[in-house]
């Protein structure tokens, strides 16, 4: 008897005549001990089968058996809203890292999880649109960006486009021809000053200054000097203008060297016959 | 060898996987981790977040209610 003590206060192989349970029962509360041991870790994987006549230890195992059903409901409900947050989770950072093959299901068993994951799609989609909107405005805008600088191209004046910085983004055909550069030299390698004669350079680098500072502080208009490819300098008449919400500039060049020689024998004429 | 080992023994399950799922991100695509865990049903939840996510598993390794999951990411 001694070898067979049982640690839950009574015998496995009970022959005490006085015990009223005796052996089957008292393997059925052990059975039933472990199942509440194993329900406590959240493992609902074991279930006692046996059907007992007294109806006390019945009803035990009826409440065991219940208990671990709705702890197995609640696990499954608990681990799909986990599951279906994680893979949502994954979703959304898919697509913030601009990964739009990424889709939510929408079949999850809790309707939360399933509308969590209808919703991350519908916004995709809306962005998606946005998308595809801004890049068919880009689409026009450059369009309209070529067409613009064809037309500058084949017009009768020379035409620079200036960064803030000076640099030369955009000459047209005319303003090659007036100082002997290609397009392919001036673009973006150039800056307008290195068109400039020495003298004209400080007042005309204070008017790029303050026309950035107000359009209003610096001559819309004014005579300068370039010089030609071949260090021939070109009497010049500048208009120079901001173009609108950006800091670059647009200046068309005249060239007044014919006009500023007959100008120039007019007054010595003039100074001679009184 | 596993690039990255993830200890959530003792941890009771969905903790796990909400655990790694946070943890993700910080993870590089072709690397292997390995995810340690003893809640009963740690082994179903990592088998669900792989096929959800698209994740292979590489390895389970069971020692009573300790197991070691290996997966490419």
């Amino acid at each position: 008897m001694a070898g067979n003590f049982c640690p839950y206060g009574g015998f496995l192989e009970c022959n005490n005549i006085f015990c009223e349970y005796g052996q089957k029962l008292s393997e059925i509360l052990h059975h039933c001990s472990n199942v509440i041991e194993k329900l406590a870790k959240g493992d609902t994987s074991d279930k006692i089968e046996v059907k007992v006549k007294r109806y006390a230890v019945q009803r035990l195992i009826d409440s065991l058996n219940n208990q671990s059903r709705s702890l197995e409901e609640l696990i499954d409900l608990n681990h799909e809203l986990a599951i279906g947050i994680c893979e949502h989770f994954d979703v959304l950072r898919r697509l913030q890292e601009g990964d739009f093959s990424a889709t939510a299901s929408e079949d999850s068993p809790i309707e939360i999880v399933r509308m969590l994951g209808k919703l991350i799609n519908h916004q995709k989609e809306r962005f998606l649109d946005y998308i595809s909107k801004i890049k068919q405005q880009y689409k026009e805008i450059e369009i309209l960006h070529k067409q613009e600088k064809e037309i500058l191209s084949h017009i009768g004046v020379a035409i620079l486009i200036s960064e803030e910085d000076m640099t030369v983004e955009f000459i047209n055909e005319e303003f090659e021809r007036l100082t002997g550069y290609s397009k392919k030299e001036v673009e973006g390698k150039m800056k307008w000053i290195d068109f400039l004669a020495e003298e004209m350079l400080k007042q005309m680098i204070e008017y790029h200054k303050l026309r950035r500072i107000h359009p209003s502080l610096a001559p819309r208009q004014y005579e300068s000097k370039i010089k030609h490819r071949s260090g021939r300098k070109i009497d010049v008449l500048i208009n120079v203008g901001m173009i609108p919400y950006t800091n670059k500039s647009v200046a068309s060049v005249i060239d007044i060297s014919e006009r500023k020689k007959y100008n120039n024998r007019l007054f010595i004429i003039k100074k001679w016959i009184p | 060898m596993a690039d990255r080992l993830l200890d959530y023994s003792g941890l009771k399950c969905p903790y796990p996987i909400l655990k790694l799922s946070a943890q993700y991100p910080n993870f590089k695509k072709g690397e292997i981790i390995e995810v340690i865990g003893d809640c009963p049903t740690f082994e179903k939840d990592i088998q669900a977040w792989c096929k959800r996510l698209g994740k292979t598993i590489l390895h389970i390794e069971k020692q009573g209610y300790k197991i070691t999951v290996k997966i490419r990411i």
